[in-house]
Protein backbone atom coordinates (compact mmCIF):
# COMPACT_ATOMS: atom_id res chain seq x y z
CA UNK A 1 0.00 0.00 0.00
CA UNK A 2 1.08 3.42 -1.12
CA UNK A 3 2.07 5.18 3.02
CA UNK A 4 2.03 8.52 1.08
CA UNK A 5 -1.41 8.38 1.93
CA UNK A 6 -2.76 8.55 5.40
CA UNK A 7 -4.84 5.68 6.38
CA UNK A 8 -8.19 8.10 7.25
CA UNK A 9 -7.77 9.05 3.22
CA UNK A 10 -7.55 5.33 2.29
CA UNK A 11 -10.11 4.17 4.58
CA UNK A 12 -12.44 6.98 2.62
CA UNK A 13 -10.78 5.84 -0.83
CA UNK A 14 -12.34 2.13 0.63
CA UNK A 15 -15.44 3.42 1.83
CA UNK A 16 -16.14 5.42 -1.18
CA UNK A 17 -15.81 2.32 -3.77
CA UNK A 18 -17.54 0.25 -1.34
CA UNK A 19 -20.83 2.24 -2.00
CA UNK A 20 -19.90 2.55 -5.15
CA UNK A 21 -20.42 -1.36 -5.70
CA UNK A 22 -23.07 -1.04 -3.59
CA UNK A 23 -25.06 1.02 -6.29
CA UNK A 24 -23.61 -1.03 -8.83
CA UNK A 25 -25.58 -3.83 -7.64
CA UNK A 26 -28.54 -1.41 -7.10
CA UNK A 27 -28.54 -1.07 -10.75
CA UNK A 28 -28.35 -4.57 -12.03
CA UNK A 29 -31.09 -5.76 -9.73
CA UNK A 30 -33.00 -3.00 -11.36
CA UNK A 31 -31.88 -4.29 -14.50
CA UNK A 32 -33.40 -7.73 -13.73
CA UNK A 33 -36.75 -6.30 -12.94
CA UNK A 34 -37.50 -7.35 -16.49
CA UNK A 35 -37.50 -11.12 -15.72
CA UNK A 36 -40.07 -10.02 -13.36
CA UNK A 37 -43.09 -12.46 -14.72
CA UNK A 38 -40.52 -15.55 -14.96
CA UNK A 39 -39.41 -14.90 -10.96
CA UNK A 40 -42.89 -14.08 -9.83
CA UNK A 41 -42.89 -17.38 -7.64
CA UNK A 42 -39.09 -16.55 -5.78
CA UNK A 43 -40.75 -13.02 -5.28
CA UNK A 44 -43.68 -14.19 -3.71
CA UNK A 45 -41.78 -16.31 -1.59
CA UNK A 46 -39.29 -13.19 -0.27
CA UNK A 47 -42.78 -10.98 0.22
CA UNK A 48 -44.15 -13.65 2.46
CA UNK A 49 -40.83 -14.63 4.25
CA UNK A 50 -40.33 -10.64 4.93
CA UNK A 51 -43.72 -9.55 5.71
CA UNK A 52 -45.55 -12.56 7.65
CA UNK A 53 -42.65 -13.23 9.90
CA UNK A 54 -42.12 -9.44 10.61
CA UNK A 55 -45.83 -8.82 11.44
CA UNK A 56 -45.21 -9.89 15.68
CA UNK A 57 -42.23 -8.24 15.88
CA UNK A 58 -43.96 -4.66 14.30
CA UNK A 59 -47.03 -5.08 16.28
CA UNK A 60 -44.99 -5.27 19.62
CA UNK A 61 -42.72 -2.55 18.43
CA UNK A 62 -45.32 -0.10 17.53
CA UNK A 63 -47.57 -0.61 20.55
CA UNK A 64 -44.78 0.90 22.56
CA UNK A 65 -43.75 3.39 20.03
CA UNK A 66 -47.11 4.35 20.14
CA UNK A 67 -47.39 4.83 24.08
CA UNK A 68 -44.66 6.11 24.42
CA UNK A 69 -44.96 8.94 21.82
CA UNK A 70 -48.32 10.12 23.63
CA UNK A 71 -47.06 9.92 26.83
CA UNK A 72 -43.99 12.04 25.69
CA UNK A 73 -46.17 14.49 24.02
CA UNK A 74 -48.44 14.88 26.66
CA UNK A 75 -46.10 15.53 29.24
CA UNK A 76 -44.44 18.30 26.91
CA UNK A 77 -48.03 19.74 26.24
CA UNK A 78 -48.19 19.89 30.12
CA UNK A 79 -45.12 21.63 30.76
CA UNK A 80 -45.64 24.35 27.73
CA UNK A 81 -49.09 24.67 28.26
CA UNK A 82 -50.39 23.35 25.36
CA UNK A 83 -54.45 22.20 24.88
CA UNK A 84 -54.45 18.55 25.20
CA UNK A 85 -57.13 18.19 22.52
CA UNK A 86 -53.98 18.70 20.06
CA UNK A 87 -52.74 15.58 21.18
CA UNK A 88 -53.58 13.66 18.87
CA UNK A 89 -52.83 15.72 16.11
CA UNK A 90 -49.27 15.99 17.51
CA UNK A 91 -48.73 12.03 17.95
CA UNK A 92 -50.72 11.24 14.80
CA UNK A 93 -49.02 13.55 12.67
CA UNK A 94 -45.49 12.20 14.54
CA UNK A 95 -46.27 8.55 13.75
CA UNK A 96 -46.98 8.61 10.40
CA UNK A 97 -43.87 10.59 8.96
CA UNK A 98 -41.56 9.17 11.54
CA UNK A 99 -42.00 6.97 14.05
CA UNK A 100 -43.51 4.14 12.31
CA UNK A 101 -41.34 4.37 9.13
CA UNK A 102 -38.15 5.03 10.92
CA UNK A 103 -38.20 2.81 13.80
CA UNK A 104 -39.93 -0.34 11.94
CA UNK A 105 -37.26 -0.04 9.13
CA UNK A 106 -34.31 0.14 12.33
CA UNK A 107 -35.82 -3.33 13.74
CA UNK A 108 -36.15 -4.82 10.26
CA UNK A 109 -32.63 -4.11 9.02
CA UNK A 110 -31.97 -6.20 12.50
CA UNK A 111 -34.16 -8.93 11.25
CA UNK A 112 -34.38 -8.76 7.82
CA UNK A 113 -31.43 -7.40 6.04
CA UNK A 114 -28.87 -9.50 8.69
CA UNK A 115 -31.21 -12.20 7.57
CA UNK A 116 -30.59 -12.20 3.96
CA UNK A 117 -26.52 -11.75 4.86
CA UNK A 118 -26.60 -14.06 6.25
CA UNK A 119 -27.91 -16.94 4.08
CA UNK A 120 -26.18 -15.36 1.03
CA UNK A 121 -23.00 -15.00 2.72
CA UNK A 122 -23.41 -18.94 3.69
CA UNK A 123 -24.20 -19.28 -0.36
CA UNK A 124 -21.43 -17.37 -1.07
CA UNK A 125 -18.45 -18.88 1.32
CA UNK A 126 -19.79 -22.50 0.12
CA UNK A 127 -19.90 -21.95 -3.69
CA UNK A 128 -23.60 -22.42 -3.83
CA UNK A 129 -23.55 -18.68 -6.11
CA UNK A 130 -20.61 -19.94 -8.32
CA UNK A 131 -22.54 -23.40 -8.30
CA UNK A 132 -25.94 -20.65 -9.57
CA UNK A 133 -23.39 -19.09 -12.20
CA UNK A 134 -21.69 -22.24 -13.98
CA UNK A 135 -24.95 -23.47 -14.19
CA UNK A 136 -25.85 -19.90 -16.27
CA UNK A 137 -28.29 -18.63 -14.15
CA UNK A 138 -27.73 -15.34 -13.06
CA UNK A 139 -27.57 -14.90 -9.21
CA UNK A 140 -28.66 -11.63 -9.02
CA UNK A 141 -31.86 -12.26 -10.91
CA UNK A 142 -32.43 -15.24 -8.75
CA UNK A 143 -31.60 -14.05 -5.47
CA UNK A 144 -30.44 -10.51 -5.55
CA UNK A 145 -33.44 -9.31 -7.57
CA UNK A 146 -36.19 -10.97 -5.79
CA UNK A 147 -34.86 -10.21 -2.11
CA UNK A 148 -34.72 -6.44 -3.13
CA UNK A 149 -38.05 -6.35 -4.75
CA UNK A 150 -39.87 -7.93 -1.51
CA UNK A 151 -38.34 -5.24 0.88
CA UNK A 152 -39.05 -2.47 -1.47
CA UNK A 153 -43.06 -4.03 -1.18
CA UNK A 154 -43.06 -5.67 1.96
CA UNK A 155 -41.58 -2.28 4.00
CA UNK A 156 -44.27 0.04 3.05
CA UNK A 157 -46.92 -3.01 3.80
CA UNK A 158 -45.66 -3.36 7.32
CA UNK A 159 -45.55 0.42 7.79
CA UNK A 160 -49.21 1.13 7.56
CA UNK A 161 -49.75 -1.92 9.52
CA UNK A 162 -47.36 0.20 12.33
CA UNK A 163 -49.30 3.05 11.72
CA UNK A 164 -52.57 1.71 12.84
CA UNK A 165 -50.83 -0.34 15.72
CA UNK A 166 -48.79 2.48 17.06
CA UNK A 167 -52.18 5.32 16.85
CA UNK A 168 -54.54 2.88 18.68
CA UNK A 169 -51.16 2.15 21.22
CA UNK A 170 -51.58 5.98 21.79
CA UNK A 171 -55.10 5.94 22.40
CA UNK A 172 -55.28 3.36 24.84
CA UNK A 173 -52.15 5.75 27.16
CA UNK A 174 -54.29 8.70 26.21
CA UNK A 175 -57.58 7.21 27.34
CA UNK A 176 -56.34 5.29 30.60
CA UNK A 177 -53.68 8.20 31.65
CA UNK A 178 -53.58 11.32 30.17
CA UNK A 179 -57.33 11.78 30.99
CA UNK A 180 -58.98 12.70 27.37
CA UNK A 181 -61.25 10.97 25.76
CA UNK A 182 -61.21 8.62 22.83
CA UNK A 183 -63.50 10.90 20.95
CA UNK A 184 -60.92 14.14 21.81
CA UNK A 185 -58.13 12.25 20.94
CA UNK A 186 -58.92 10.47 17.61
CA UNK A 187 -60.73 13.86 16.18
CA UNK A 188 -57.31 15.25 16.91
CA UNK A 189 -55.39 12.42 14.90
CA UNK A 190 -58.39 13.13 12.14
CA UNK A 191 -57.41 16.98 12.39
CA UNK A 192 -53.76 16.77 11.37
CA UNK A 193 -54.28 13.93 8.83
CA UNK A 194 -52.80 14.43 5.60
CA UNK A 195 -52.86 12.06 2.59
CA UNK A 196 -49.79 13.67 1.46
CA UNK A 197 -48.05 12.40 4.66
CA UNK A 198 -49.18 9.33 4.35
CA UNK A 199 -47.58 9.14 1.20
CA UNK A 200 -44.53 11.06 2.37
CA UNK A 201 -44.34 7.96 5.08
CA UNK A 202 -44.45 5.26 2.60
CA UNK A 203 -41.95 6.93 -0.22
CA UNK A 204 -39.54 6.40 2.86
CA UNK A 205 -40.63 3.35 3.94
CA UNK A 206 -40.13 2.29 0.19
CA UNK A 207 -36.66 3.93 0.26
CA UNK A 208 -35.60 1.82 3.25
CA UNK A 209 -36.93 -1.66 2.33
CA UNK A 210 -34.52 -0.51 -0.62
CA UNK A 211 -31.34 0.62 1.75
CA UNK A 212 -32.02 -2.83 3.56
CA UNK A 213 -32.52 -5.20 1.18
CA UNK A 214 -29.81 -3.68 -1.29
CA UNK A 215 -26.99 -3.46 1.39
CA UNK A 216 -28.17 -7.01 2.98
CA UNK A 217 -27.58 -8.49 -0.81
CA UNK A 218 -24.23 -6.65 -1.25
CA UNK A 219 -22.56 -7.63 1.85
CA UNK A 220 -23.73 -11.44 1.24
CA UNK A 221 -22.20 -11.48 -1.56
CA UNK A 222 -18.86 -9.78 -0.69
CA UNK A 223 -18.32 -12.53 2.47
CA UNK A 224 -15.39 -14.48 2.10
CA UNK A 225 -13.49 -16.90 4.11
CA UNK A 226 -16.20 -18.69 6.34
CA UNK A 227 -18.54 -18.84 9.07
CA UNK A 228 -16.37 -15.66 10.45
CA UNK A 229 -16.44 -13.95 7.36
CA UNK A 230 -20.38 -14.49 7.71
CA UNK A 231 -20.39 -13.14 11.12
CA UNK A 232 -18.39 -9.88 9.95
CA UNK A 233 -20.52 -9.41 6.82
CA UNK A 234 -23.81 -9.70 8.69
CA UNK A 235 -23.19 -7.58 11.23
CA UNK A 236 -22.08 -4.63 8.64
CA UNK A 237 -24.78 -5.44 6.62
CA UNK A 238 -26.86 -4.46 9.85
CA UNK A 239 -25.13 -1.31 11.11
CA UNK A 240 -24.75 0.05 7.50
CA UNK A 241 -28.88 -0.38 6.44
CA UNK A 242 -29.33 1.88 10.15
CA UNK A 243 -27.12 4.29 9.20
CA UNK A 244 -27.77 4.70 5.40
CA UNK A 245 -31.74 4.62 7.32
CA UNK A 246 -30.92 7.59 9.01
CA UNK A 247 -29.20 9.74 6.79
CA UNK A 248 -32.00 9.03 4.08
CA UNK A 249 -34.45 9.80 6.42
CA UNK A 250 -33.24 13.28 6.50
CA UNK A 251 -32.39 13.59 2.92
CA UNK A 252 -36.01 12.76 2.30
CA UNK A 253 -37.73 15.17 5.36
CA UNK A 254 -35.71 18.57 3.73
CA UNK A 255 -37.25 17.57 0.33
CA UNK A 256 -40.81 16.41 1.06
CA UNK A 257 -41.32 18.19 4.04
CA UNK A 258 -40.35 21.90 3.60
CA UNK A 259 -40.79 24.07 6.67
CA UNK B 1 -10.01 -32.31 -34.54
CA UNK B 2 -11.51 -29.45 -32.79
CA UNK B 3 -10.26 -27.48 -30.10
CA UNK B 4 -13.06 -27.21 -27.96
CA UNK B 5 -11.12 -25.82 -24.65
CA UNK B 6 -7.98 -23.63 -25.29
CA UNK B 7 -6.03 -21.94 -22.57
CA UNK B 8 -3.60 -19.18 -23.81
CA UNK B 9 -1.11 -18.39 -21.86
CA UNK B 10 -2.71 -17.93 -18.56
CA UNK B 11 -1.52 -16.28 -15.59
CA UNK B 12 -3.39 -16.18 -12.12
CA UNK B 13 -1.95 -14.57 -8.96
CA UNK B 14 -3.91 -14.48 -5.34
CA UNK B 15 -2.46 -11.71 -4.02
CA UNK B 16 1.65 -12.49 -3.69
CA UNK B 17 0.51 -16.53 -4.34
CA UNK B 18 1.49 -17.13 -8.05
CA UNK B 19 -1.22 -20.13 -8.68
CA UNK B 20 -1.35 -20.41 -12.47
CA UNK B 21 1.90 -19.44 -14.26
CA UNK B 22 1.60 -19.17 -17.73
CA UNK B 23 -1.28 -21.98 -18.67
CA UNK B 24 -1.01 -23.40 -22.38
CA UNK B 25 -3.29 -26.31 -23.14
CA UNK B 26 -5.87 -27.84 -25.69
CA UNK B 27 -8.62 -29.63 -25.44
CA UNK B 28 -10.39 -31.72 -28.54
CA UNK B 29 -13.91 -32.74 -28.67
CA UNK B 30 -14.76 -35.96 -27.20
CA UNK B 31 -11.26 -35.85 -25.34
CA UNK B 32 -11.07 -36.77 -21.76
CA UNK B 33 -8.74 -34.95 -19.94
CA UNK B 34 -6.82 -35.78 -16.45
CA UNK B 35 -5.51 -33.08 -14.47
CA UNK B 36 -3.47 -34.09 -12.07
CA UNK B 37 -1.08 -32.31 -9.19
CA UNK B 38 -0.85 -32.07 -6.11
CA UNK B 39 -3.55 -30.43 -3.68
CA UNK B 40 -3.46 -26.68 -3.85
CA UNK B 41 -1.19 -26.53 -6.57
CA UNK B 42 -4.34 -25.23 -8.89
CA UNK B 43 -6.56 -27.62 -10.29
CA UNK B 44 -9.82 -26.41 -9.06
CA UNK B 45 -8.29 -22.84 -9.88
CA UNK B 46 -8.04 -23.81 -13.28
CA UNK B 47 -11.23 -25.31 -13.57
CA UNK B 48 -13.26 -22.77 -12.64
CA UNK B 49 -11.39 -20.48 -15.71
CA UNK B 50 -13.36 -22.29 -18.21
CA UNK B 51 -16.64 -20.96 -17.29
CA UNK B 52 -15.34 -17.68 -16.39
CA UNK B 53 -15.75 -17.79 -12.38
CA UNK B 54 -12.20 -17.07 -12.17
CA UNK B 55 -10.59 -14.40 -14.82
CA UNK B 56 -7.38 -14.59 -15.74
CA UNK B 57 -4.54 -11.91 -14.69
CA UNK B 58 -3.31 -12.23 -18.24
CA UNK B 59 -3.47 -14.40 -20.97
CA UNK B 60 -6.94 -15.76 -22.42
CA UNK B 61 -9.33 -18.78 -22.39
CA UNK B 62 -11.55 -20.03 -25.43
CA UNK B 63 -14.16 -22.39 -25.40
CA UNK B 64 -15.55 -23.08 -28.93
CA UNK B 65 -13.09 -20.38 -29.98
CA UNK B 66 -14.98 -17.63 -28.15
CA UNK B 67 -12.97 -15.88 -25.38
CA UNK B 68 -14.62 -16.27 -22.44
CA UNK B 69 -12.59 -13.18 -20.54
CA UNK B 70 -14.44 -10.52 -23.47
CA UNK B 71 -18.20 -12.17 -23.82
CA UNK B 72 -20.91 -10.74 -22.99
CA UNK B 73 -22.89 -11.53 -19.78
CA UNK B 74 -25.94 -13.18 -22.01
CA UNK B 75 -23.05 -14.95 -24.37
CA UNK B 76 -21.33 -16.36 -21.59
CA UNK B 77 -24.49 -17.56 -19.57
CA UNK B 78 -25.03 -19.69 -22.84
CA UNK B 79 -21.82 -21.06 -22.61
CA UNK B 80 -21.79 -22.17 -19.06
CA UNK B 81 -25.33 -23.78 -19.82
CA UNK B 82 -23.25 -26.09 -22.22
CA UNK B 83 -20.97 -26.47 -19.32
CA UNK B 84 -21.27 -29.13 -16.39
CA UNK B 85 -19.19 -28.50 -13.10
CA UNK B 86 -19.21 -30.79 -9.74
CA UNK B 87 -17.67 -28.96 -7.48
CA UNK B 88 -15.12 -30.00 -4.70
CA UNK B 89 -18.27 -29.71 -1.99
CA UNK B 90 -20.77 -30.22 -4.59
CA UNK B 91 -22.10 -26.65 -3.59
CA UNK B 92 -25.58 -28.07 -3.79
CA UNK B 93 -28.50 -24.98 -2.67
CA UNK B 94 -29.30 -26.28 0.52
CA UNK B 95 -32.87 -24.42 0.37
CA UNK B 96 -33.58 -27.08 -2.60
CA UNK B 97 -35.03 -30.50 -2.63
CA UNK B 98 -32.30 -32.61 -4.47
CA UNK B 99 -34.83 -32.82 -7.03
CA UNK B 100 -34.91 -29.03 -7.27
CA UNK B 101 -31.05 -28.83 -7.20
CA UNK B 102 -30.80 -31.62 -10.22
CA UNK B 103 -33.59 -29.45 -12.54
CA UNK B 104 -32.55 -26.06 -11.51
CA UNK B 105 -30.87 -25.29 -14.49
CA UNK B 106 -33.70 -27.29 -16.79
CA UNK B 107 -36.19 -24.61 -15.14
CA UNK B 108 -34.31 -21.63 -14.73
CA UNK B 109 -32.06 -22.10 -17.42
CA UNK B 110 -33.58 -23.67 -20.16
CA UNK B 111 -37.58 -23.11 -18.89
CA UNK B 112 -38.65 -26.83 -19.35
CA UNK B 113 -41.90 -27.61 -18.68
CA UNK B 114 -42.57 -29.36 -15.13
CA UNK B 115 -43.21 -33.29 -15.98
CA UNK B 116 -40.61 -33.29 -18.55
CA UNK B 117 -37.93 -31.63 -15.73
CA UNK B 118 -39.03 -34.84 -13.39
CA UNK B 119 -38.50 -36.85 -16.19
CA UNK B 120 -34.65 -36.14 -16.58
CA UNK B 121 -34.07 -35.38 -13.34
CA UNK B 122 -35.40 -39.07 -12.23
CA UNK B 123 -33.21 -40.30 -15.06
CA UNK B 124 -30.27 -38.66 -13.99
CA UNK B 125 -30.37 -39.51 -10.16
CA UNK B 126 -30.99 -43.10 -11.57
CA UNK B 127 -27.70 -42.58 -13.01
CA UNK B 128 -25.96 -41.78 -10.04
CA UNK B 129 -27.62 -44.47 -7.61
CA UNK B 130 -29.88 -42.62 -6.22
CA UNK B 131 -33.80 -42.90 -7.34
CA UNK B 132 -36.31 -41.60 -5.26
CA UNK B 133 -34.11 -39.24 -3.14
CA UNK B 134 -35.84 -35.64 -5.21
CA UNK B 135 -37.92 -34.62 -2.09
CA UNK B 136 -34.71 -34.71 0.71
CA UNK B 137 -33.35 -31.56 1.54
CA UNK B 138 -28.95 -31.72 0.72
CA UNK B 139 -28.35 -32.04 4.60
CA UNK B 140 -29.99 -34.93 4.87
CA UNK B 141 -27.28 -36.46 2.58
CA UNK B 142 -24.26 -38.23 3.40
CA UNK B 143 -21.19 -37.02 1.49
CA UNK B 144 -20.94 -39.13 -0.90
CA UNK B 145 -24.53 -38.56 -1.96
CA UNK B 146 -24.48 -35.38 -2.11
CA UNK B 147 -21.64 -35.30 -4.32
CA UNK B 148 -23.81 -37.93 -6.61
CA UNK B 149 -26.62 -35.10 -6.86
CA UNK B 150 -23.48 -32.67 -7.87
CA UNK B 151 -22.48 -34.91 -10.46
CA UNK B 152 -26.50 -35.35 -11.25
CA UNK B 153 -26.96 -32.04 -11.28
CA UNK B 154 -23.93 -31.33 -13.39
CA UNK B 155 -25.49 -33.63 -16.39
CA UNK B 156 -28.73 -32.33 -16.67
CA UNK B 157 -28.25 -30.60 -19.17
CA UNK B 158 -26.55 -33.17 -21.32
CA UNK B 159 -23.50 -30.38 -21.58
CA UNK B 160 -21.02 -30.89 -23.93
CA UNK B 161 -18.37 -30.08 -21.42
CA UNK B 162 -18.23 -31.71 -17.99
N1 LIG C 1 -10.15 -17.40 -3.65
C1 LIG C 1 -8.86 -17.62 -3.35
N2 LIG C 1 -8.16 -16.69 -2.69
C2 LIG C 1 -6.86 -16.91 -2.39
N3 LIG C 1 -6.18 -18.00 -2.71
C3 LIG C 1 -6.82 -18.98 -3.37
C4 LIG C 1 -8.21 -18.83 -3.72
N4 LIG C 1 -8.58 -19.94 -4.39
C5 LIG C 1 -7.50 -20.73 -4.42
N5 LIG C 1 -6.43 -20.15 -3.82
C6 LIG C 1 -5.08 -20.74 -3.71
O1 LIG C 1 -4.75 -21.26 -4.96
C7 LIG C 1 -4.11 -22.48 -4.81
C8 LIG C 1 -4.73 -23.52 -5.71
O2 LIG C 1 -6.03 -23.84 -5.22
P1 LIG C 1 -6.92 -24.99 -5.88
O3 LIG C 1 -8.22 -24.97 -5.18
O4 LIG C 1 -6.95 -24.80 -7.36
O5 LIG C 1 -6.13 -26.31 -5.52
P2 LIG C 1 -6.38 -27.78 -6.06
O6 LIG C 1 -5.27 -28.06 -6.99
O7 LIG C 1 -7.76 -27.88 -6.58
O8 LIG C 1 -6.20 -28.62 -4.75
P3 LIG C 1 -7.04 -29.89 -4.22
O9 LIG C 1 -6.50 -31.07 -4.91
O10 LIG C 1 -6.75 -29.92 -2.75
O11 LIG C 1 -8.49 -29.61 -4.52
C9 LIG C 1 -4.11 -22.86 -3.35
O12 LIG C 1 -2.82 -22.70 -2.83
C10 LIG C 1 -5.05 -21.88 -2.72
O13 LIG C 1 -4.50 -21.45 -1.49
MG1 LIG D 1 -9.48 -28.68 -5.94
Amino acid sequence: MNSSVPLIGRRAIAFVSHLGSTFLLLFKAVYHFKSIPRSLGLIVDQCFMIGNKSIPLIVIISVFVGAVSSWQAAYQFKFIGAPLRYLGSAVGKAVVIELAPVLSALVLAGRVGAGIAAELGTMRVTEQIDALDSMGISPIRYLVMPRFLACVIMLPILVIFANFVAIAGALLVSVFFVDISYETFLNGVRFSFSFADMMGGMFKAATFGAIIGIFGCHEGFRASGGARGVGISTTFAVVISCVMILISDYVIAIILFRL
Amino acid sequence: MDTLIKFDNVFKNFGEKEVLRGVSMGVAKNESVVVIGQSGCGKSVLLKHINGLIKPDSGAVYVENNNIGTMKFKELNTVRQNIGMLFQSAALLDSLTVGENVGLALKEGMHLPEKERREIVAEKLALVGLSGTESRFPSELSGGMKKRVGLARAIATNPAIL
